[in-house]
């Protein structure tokens, strides 16, 4: 049969595309399935849909897609650091072995994250010492209380 | 941090570079128009009334000649990306050119500062005092965890990069560099070519920098850098007394030969020239060629590039480019 798309070629191609649950069947012809990215219909019958997750991650401020990103290595503004967190984070880790900042001692440090991790900062580094001081029951109290402590903060 | 010497017999010179972005602005890739010229006026007006300010002059791109502009890259001032940069951008550049800021290239901001030889101290400190002053009218774009927000997350961190231009004649005559590349990488380091990445090492001259720039402080980074840069000097000096040695007569000839070409030749093209101030430099340090002020002539180098000799000495045709050429680099010869 001839191609139902450009009506001259020979249909060599049996095209199934799914649109909002409606399955349709075309026989097209080589060519015209080129054209009909056959790719991105695809995409979509993988488990994850590239699509969709391309469209999702879209940073809100400059629209720099991950896609952009993974293409060209760089970011569009700072929201893109939050928008690609994971992907910015993977890519840093893997060109500098980490992503964790060392500020310089001139740099202030936010006060307001100190104050409630004081207590258990502290207490961990008691069971630090402990441990390095093999006093293991000591360590062993201040691990129950670090729980404690910790449980409480997610309540 | 350790002692630095000047090394100035390999080390040409050292660059300091730190990279920002101001909050709540897209970067230079994703800017407006509007926003860049806002970015353009906010570092040059954090310099009003500082007296370093007299000293400084602002350069927008779009009013420069691409000769101009061409000459600044050749001296590097700036990078290429600048120079073809599609929204407004600009640079600042003091006096005797050893700040440069350049504004709405990859990043926002990005400070530079130049010093003679191995000699990070001096360049830090100055970049740092910039940085300082920007940091009192801007807001910088900083992520808790992640340090200065770059564009490119290889500069994120600290926005601190430091670099050096060595020249390596004895490493580069072994024709073997790719050891040389596989070591820097160890050590978090990169070594490039003349014009930074992907660009040959003509004239052996090569660039160290720091590859790492997160998750150390900047202090390690200086220091990490300066003992990589230490080596690799020791490594040239080593080489070079080594190729003495074994092949006195074919090194000597090498370098006295192209003395004797770049004292008396007629024309001499930039390849040339870049090549046989290589040789000199070369003969040098080996001590071959005595009463040479190797930084001088590596200096000079920079002024007869093209674009910079045409800037300088008006529009000349080729031939009478490299005749040019010629007589400026004789004139530094008989000087030195």
């Amino acid at each position: 049969m001839l191609c139902e798309k450009c009506g001259k070629n020979n249909a060599t191609v049996l095209y199934t595309q799914i649109i909002n649950g409606q399955k349709s069947t075309l026989h097209i012809c080589s060519a015209c399935a080129a054209q009909e990215s056959i790719f991105e219909n695809f995409g979509s019958l993988l488990s994850f849909s590239p699509r969709e997750e391309f469209s999702v991650k879209m940073c809100p401020v400059c629209s720099t897609t991950l896609s952009e990103f993974s293409k060209t290595g760089r970011l569009g503004c700072g929201e893109c650091y939050k928008t690609f967190r994971k992907n910015a984070d993977a890519m840093l880790k893997k060109i500098h072995g980490t992503s964790k900042h060392i500020a310089e001692k001139k740099e202030e440090t936010p006060l307001k994250e100190e104050k409630p991790k004081s207590e258990i900062e502290a207490l961990k580094d008691k069971l630090k010492a402990a441990i390095e001081e093999e006093n293991f029951e000591e360590a062993a109290r201040l691990r129950d209380a670090i729980r404690e402590m910790e449980k409480g903060d997610e309540k | 941090m350790s002692a630095v010497h000047n090394e100035n017999d390999i080390a040409v010179t050292t660059r300091i570079r730190i990279a920002r972005n101001i909050k709540s602005i897209p970067y230079p890739r994703k800017m407006t128009a509007a926003q860049a010229e806002n970015v353009i006026k906010a570092v040059w007006d954090a310099f009003d009334n500082l007296p370093i300010k007299s000293t400084l002059t602002l350069y927008r791109m779009d009013e420069l000649s691409s000769l101009e502009k061409k000459s600044m890259v050749e001296r590097h001032l700036i990078s290429t990306e600048l120079e073809n940069s599609k929204v407004p951008s600009a640079v600042i550049i003091n006096g005797d050119e050893t700040i440069c800021i350049m504004i709405n290239e990859e990043d926002h901001i990005r400070i530079q500062v130049f010093s003679e030889g191995l000699d990070t101290k001096t360049a830090y400190d100055s970049a740092r005092k910039i940085e300082a002053v920007l940091s009192e009218t801007i807001t910088f774009d900083k992520d808790e965890e992640f340090g200065y927000l770059t564009t490119c997350p290889t500069n994120a961190g600290t926005g601190l990069r430091a670099s050096v231009m060595l020249h390596l004649p004895a490493i580069n005559s072994t024709k073997n560099v790719s050891p040389l590349l596989k070591w820097a990488a160890n050590l978090g380091m990169t070594v490039r070519g003349l014009y930074g990445e992907g660009s040959k090492a003509s004239g052996a001259l090569f660039q160290l920098s720091n590859q790492i720039t997160l998750g150390i402080s900047e202090e390690e980074i200086i220091s990490r850098f300066n003992a990589a840069a230490c080596s690799l000097i020791s490594e040239e000096r080593r080489i070079c007394a080594d190729l003495f040695e074994r092949n006195k007569y074919d090194l000597s000839d090498k370098c006295l030969r192209s003395l004797g070409i770049l004292k008396n030749a007629y024309m001499i093209s930039s390849n040339e020239a870049m090549n046989l101030v290589s040789n000199v430099c070369l003969g040098a340090n080996s001590g071959i060629i005595k009463n040479i002020d190797n930084n001088a002539l590596r200096k000079s180098l920079f002024t007869v590039m093209p674009a910079t000799l045409l800037k300088n000495e008006g529009n000349l045709k080729e031939r009478d480019r490299d005749v040019k050429r010629a007589q400026i680099l004789q004139s530094v010869l008989a000087d030195s």
